[in-house]
């Protein structure tokens, strides 16, 4: 399974970038091999940025998302597709993966923010 | 002429400028008034006589997707420059409120999937106060686009009225898309401001607007003290070489007349007069812009 965590850095020691459509990063990981690569080709400008980042996860083939926030716009885009949200605000992006293997991140059930709370962070 | 009152900052005086000036010509011809603010429509306050008012819907174009006939190829998706449309596994997703209604999936869709069906975002009120003919625009609330209600004020306005007439345009504030609409469909602009730094900053960018657009602008200066905060604007027309052609004073004569929906014709003597005389040196600028003199 692949999984997109939104990221401040380039790799699995980085900390999980909390904003969603605005993160710094997006790292692919796919857990049956640990191999992981940087969506590089995501670049979120002008309105919809969750919208457009969410249509990139989507294309990626990832099957969750692990992020610190996300917005309503965004998160309908991911649930219509069938992509599960887990939240992992302080960890880093390899402390995450392992928290969700664990069962310790929590499934999100619906948007945590508001329109553009990702610009105010 | 069409006139476009604007300032940049809000509470300057537009409406307050705007009626009083329509009231003002209507001894010289025919006037329009429109209120170009669907966010927050005032200037029908400010206007006693005004009678019954004529609804009529403004309507955009919303994409409706059939999705029986979709085969998902994503141009819709790839075209939508507003990112208001999502392609996922098993169905295009449009989420409605990142639309701006241009048409483009519509016209992109090979399989032609995409048909355009009217919403209603707002409305349109004409009517009448006495001989001064009166528009309206009022956007729908939660509706995030006033540009749509405006350019189907501006449309009206084309249709209803000839180059002879003249129309002012109250203005909405700011300095962006709303403004640059009305802006766009003015022959010259009237800047109203006030003496505060605030003032001043916006009068500025409202000016760049305005000139980014090759349209001509005077300045009338409200609410003054007659005092130093006078001297910056004064400074900055004589810089850029715009007419400043009235000031207006500082009066609370004028701020009570106000609160009771008064326009400034019945608060300030002598102020209908100074603000017929506008009408001529406005029409110049107006015929000069048209001419491509006025940058």
């Amino acid at each position: 399974m692949k999984i997109c965590v939104t990221s401040v850095g380039r790799d699995m020691t980085s900390g999980v970038d909390p904003r969603f459509g605005r993160a710094a990063h997006f790292l692919l990981i796919d857990t049956e091999t640990d191999q992981f690569h940087c969506l590089d080709d995501i670049t979120a400008t002008g309105q919809g940025a969750g919208v457009m980042v969410a249509q990139s996860v989507i294309n990626s083939g990832a099957s969750a998302v692990v992020t610190g926030q996300i917005g309503p716009r965004a998160y309908d885009v991911l649930a219509a597709a069938g992509i599960e949200i887990f939240l992992a605000p302080s960890a880093t992006v390899g402390g995450a993966i392992q928290d969700l293997h664990a069962g310790r991140l929590e499934k999100l059930r619906g948007p945590t923010s508001p329109q553009h709370a990702g610009l105010r962070a | 002429m069409i006139l476009a009152v604007v300032s940049g900052k809000g509470g300057t005086g537009k409406t307050t400028v705007a009626t009083s000036l329509a009231a003002a010509w209507l001894r010289d011809g025919p006037v329009m008034l429109a209120d170009c603010d669907p966010e927050g429509p005032n200037a029908h306050h400010f206007l006693p006589q005004l009678g019954e008012l004529i609804e009529t819907p403004v309507n955009v174009p919303m994409p409706s997707i059939d999705q029986a006939a979709c085969d998902l190829c994503g141009d819709c998706v790839d075209v939508c420059a507003f990112n208001a449309l999502a392609k996922l596994p098993d169905r295009i997703l449009f989420i409605e409120s990142l639309c701006h209604a241009c048409g483009g999936c519509a016209l992109v869709c090979p399989r032609r999937a995409i048909r355009e069906e009217p919403r209603q975002v707002g409305v349109l009120r004409s009517g009448s106060a006495g001989d001064l003919r009166f528009l309206q625009g009022v956007l729908s609330v939660g509706e995030p686009r006033a540009t749509a209600v405006i350019e189907a004020m501006l449309e009206k306005v084309r249709s209803q009225t000839t180059a002879e007439d003249d129309v002012v345009l109250d203005g909405p504030p700011g300095a962006s898309c709303p403004v640059a609409s009305v802006v766009r469909a003015a022959d010259v602009c009237l800047l109203v401001t006030e003496p505060t730094p605030f003032g001043l900053h916006d009068l500025i960018q409202a000016h760049e607007l305005i000139a980014a657009r090759g349209k001509p602008s005077a300045v009338i200066l409200n609410r003054s003290r007659g005092d130093a905060a006078d001297t910056k604007v004064e400074a900055w027309c004589r810089e850029r070489e715009i007419p400043l052609l009235l000031t207006i004073p500082d009066r609370r004569s004028v701020a009570e007349a106000y609160s009771r929906g008064v326009p400034l014709l019945g608060a300030l003597e002598g102020i209908e007069e100074e603000l017929r005389s506008l009408r001529d040196p406005l029409r110049r600028l107006a015929d000069a812009g048209r001419n491509g003199v006025a940058a």
